[in-house]
């Protein structure tokens, strides 16, 4: 077939029948004028039509099943509406984990969380203890009243190299053997030495 | 509102624009499956897993020449292929909607006709198959089927044709009852 209109022969026109069956309105619908008028003047062409219009019927003896309101409800379910984006969606760690919330409600779920949670805050204010040039710095700790104060100490080469021969560094000896002191008569924060 | 429409507004978390794709699409696609597979069942869970498809692509989904109906139908196709290997077509025994509730008789020939033709249908190759489901049960007219296809309209002729030849052969045991014959 080409987008050319040709004058129907019986050929085309049984070739028409032989795809499409009987019923004019399946047919190409540039075709479809010609080959009325053609059937309607040939007794050839109309034997042919018969013979589709059987096939036809038998196939439309097969029922036509709708779509089940089980189907139609399972699939109005699986609307899922559109996530909205974050406002302050590349905030930081912190925000992250302070937005998270456990989705079970299950008890060990919630201790696994909090267990998570404490874990990482201790370990941010630990970070925050070392700073590079070898000053011991206790800022912002979650629990002060258990820290003591620790006299700030010169770097000595580095921590590394003095861990060589086996002693206990001095930065480190100092911060064990350091006598503890407290700030529990002021009620106040320890003093916290920057640099 | 077209589908592209509909589509966008489903991206965006319109739950009304989904009812109206359904409402408009899965007739169509539940009954194509089922006619493939030969059982309603399993056009069923293709017609579903489709749908659940085309959710997933409603946020990302891009207006083309193809168009929605096209895009459905091509997933429901594919999902019925890997269906087919898996199950052969199981005969229809409770069908009500052939049922005649006064003539007994009338409804065993019915159910009797509709396996005939369910089985010689099954029985074509899987593009004879999609031709005729296409063309003689959901109104595609030549053009669209081989744009669906992606093949020629004169292949689109050929297959229907050899489909249909196929079908005359298989239906002619019963071809007083099924064809009129004599």
């Amino acid at each position: 077939m080409s987008d050319k209109i040709e004058p129907m022969t019986l050929d085309r026109l049984r070739e028409l029948i032989e795809a499409y069956g009987a019923n004019p309105e399946r047919w190409p619908e540039q075709e479809r004028g010609l080959a009325v008028v053609f059937i309607a003047t040939s007794a050839e062409a109309q034997g042919l039509l018969e013979e589709a219009v059987a096939l036809d019927r038998a196939l439309d003896a097969l029922p036509a099943p709708e779509p089940s309101q089980a189907l139609r409800n399972g699939i109005l379910n699986a609307f899922t509406p559109a996530k909205p984006v974050a406002a302050n969606e590349n905030d930081g760690l912190v925000a992250t984990i302070t937005r998270w919330r456990p989705r079970s409600h299950s008890a060990w779920h919630k201790a696994a969380a909090a267990a998570v949670m404490f874990g990482v805050l201790c370990g941010v204010g630990v970070s925050q203890v070392f700073t590079t040039t070898g000053t011991i710095v206790i800022a912002q700790q979650p629990f002060p009243q258990f820290i003591q104060p620790i006299p700030e100490q010169p770097l000595q080469n580095g921590v590394a190299a003095l861990t060589l021969d086996g002693e206990i560094p001095a930065i480190l000896a100092n911060t064990v053997l350091q006598p503890e002191v407290t700030n529990d008569e002021t009620g106040e924060d320890p003093e916290v030495p920057l640099t | 509102m077209s589908d592209d429409m509909l589509l966008a507004q489903i991206g965006a978390g319109d739950i009304a624009a989904w009812e109206v794709i359904i409402e408009r699409h899965l007739p169509a696609v539940s009954r194509y499956a089922a006619y493939v597979l030969g059982d309603n069942a399993q056009g069923e869970d293709v017609a579903q897993e489709t749908f659940i498809r085309l959710m997933k692509k409603a946020q990302s989904w891009e207006a083309n020449g193809a168009g929605l109906k096209s895009w459905l139908f091509r997933v429901a196709r594919n999902l019925c292929i890997d269906q087919k290997r898996k199950k052969q077509p199981e005969p229809i025994e409770n069908a009500d909607f052939i049922i005649d509730p006064i003539d007994d008789a009338a409804t065993d020939r019915r159910i009797d006709i509709a396996n005939t033709v369910k089985l010689a249908l099954a029985e074509l190759p899987e593009r004879q198959q999609t031709a005729i489901v296409l063309v003689h049960y959901e109104g595609f007219s030549g053009s669209e089927a081989a744009n669906f296809l992606d093949i020629s309209v004169e292949a689109v002729e050929s297959l229907l044709a050899r489909a249909r030849r196929s079908l005359r052969k298989a239906l002619q045991p019963d071809a007083t009852e099924l064809l009129g014959e004599r």
